[in-house]
């Protein structure tokens, strides 16, 4: 990581298709934020604060210190176990299937279930999930088979 | 050697952002039905392989629409801004000339799903109630107390020839949960405004 960091400038500068990126990043910045302050001025009781405040920063605080630690530590723990071939690839399965963790996590719990509703949250939660990770896993072992094999061709010829 | 590259971490999450998207967005896009593992909802998952988000139980009018007895007391009431207000049977209803539309019920909460549906157009209605051309419609149902117990026809919605009152879903009588005995619908309209369990079109 700090041999990477080391070799950029101090101050990078921006290319113009990044600089266009980023205007239409913060224009939809500021056109989210008069949406927000519309709708804020638009409730009919009293201003919810309390759950306003909550939503904004609840899933920030979340992140910051409860889950991003808890996947700095597994990636330490996993550094030190597997072999520098297979960590990318395993590094990018692990993003890929914590997102999908993540967006089953409502059917896996069940919530917004209605017992007289069987449209709502069909089939079999952990199964769906477990078939599309077993796919993705089976991507991440493909690119690591590649990676062993390209890597032995290299010190063959070296 | 780093773990993963700045980019590979982009890619990762470029992919990532890929597979929820594939896994889920068969819940309204008939293409990718298949791969719709993911999603909350599937598009032929439901009462008449059709997806419902209030169901009549839920909506408090079970009593009123399960039952032929129910259905026979129902009555669908025309008034307002009319020459002669009407109140129709389901006989009677089903007695008017009959039409078909392809349409889906999109709703706000991102599954969409569509049906052909048979029934009177509201236009009919409006017509042999003597309407006025460029009425508006309020559409009430026998749900009470709800945001969506009632929705508002525009003067173009209500000539359309797509706008039914549907007593049928790909051939079938409408289930409970489908807004037995009538229910609302019409093009480019929000699911929740294609109100179910019609009992009276207000016309104005």
């Amino acid at each position: 990581m700090s041999a990477e960091d080391d070799d950029e400038p101090a101050e990078p500068s921006l290319s113009a298709s990044a600089k266009v990126v980023a205007t239409a990043g913060w224009l939809v910045v500021v056109v989210g934020a008069l949406g927000a302050s519309g709708r804020i001025t638009h409730f009919a009781g009293a201003i919810p604060w309390r759950s306003l405040a909550l939503w904004m920063v609840g899933p920030a605080a979340l992140h910051d210190l409860v889950i991003a630690p808890i996947i700095t530590l597994i990636g330490i723990g996993l550094a030190r176990l597997v072999p520098s071939l297979v960590r990318g690839p395993m590094a990018a399965g692990l993003i890929v299937s914590g997102a999908l963790v993540a967006i089953s996590w409502p059917r896996l719990g069940a919530y917004g279930a209605l017992p007289d509703n069987s449209s709502i949250l069909p089939g079999d939660a952990p199964a769906d999930l477990l078939r599309v990770l077993a796919g993705v896993w089976v991507v991440v072992v493909g690119l690591v088979v590649a990676r062993v094999i390209r890597a032995r061709r290299t010190a063959a010829v070296s | 050697m780093p773990t993963l590259t700045r980019r590979g971490f982009l890619g990762a999450v470029a992919v990532a952002s890929a597979v929820v998207t594939v896994t889920t967005v068969g819940q309204t896009l008939p293409l990718l039905r298949r791969l719709n593992l993911l999603g909350p909802r599937r598009s032929t998952v439901g009462p008449q392989d059709f997806p419902v988000n209030q169901t009549a139980d839920g909506a408090g009018v079970i009593d009123q629409v399960s039952s032929d007895a129910a259905v026979a007391d129902f009555r669908l009431t025309v008034a307002g801004r009319v020459e002669r207000e009407l109140e129709l049977t389901f006989a009677e209803l089903a007695a008017m000339p009959q039409h078909e539309a392809e349409l889906p019920i999109a709703c706000v909460e991102g599954w969409s799903a569509g049906a052909r549906w048979r029934g009177v157009r509201v236009r009919d209605l409006l017509a042999a109630a003597g309407a006025r051309d460029d009425a508006e419609v309020r559409v009430v149902s026998l749900q009470q107390d709800s945001l969506y117990s009632s929705s508002v026809l525009n003067r173009f919605q209500a000539r359309d020839e797509l706008t039914l009152l549907a007593m049928e879903i790909n051939g079938e009588p409408l289930h409970p949960d489908h807004g037995r005995p009538v229910r609302l619908i019409g093009a480019n309209r929000p699911g929740v405004q294609q109100t179910k369990w019609v009992t009276r079109l207000e016309v104005r």
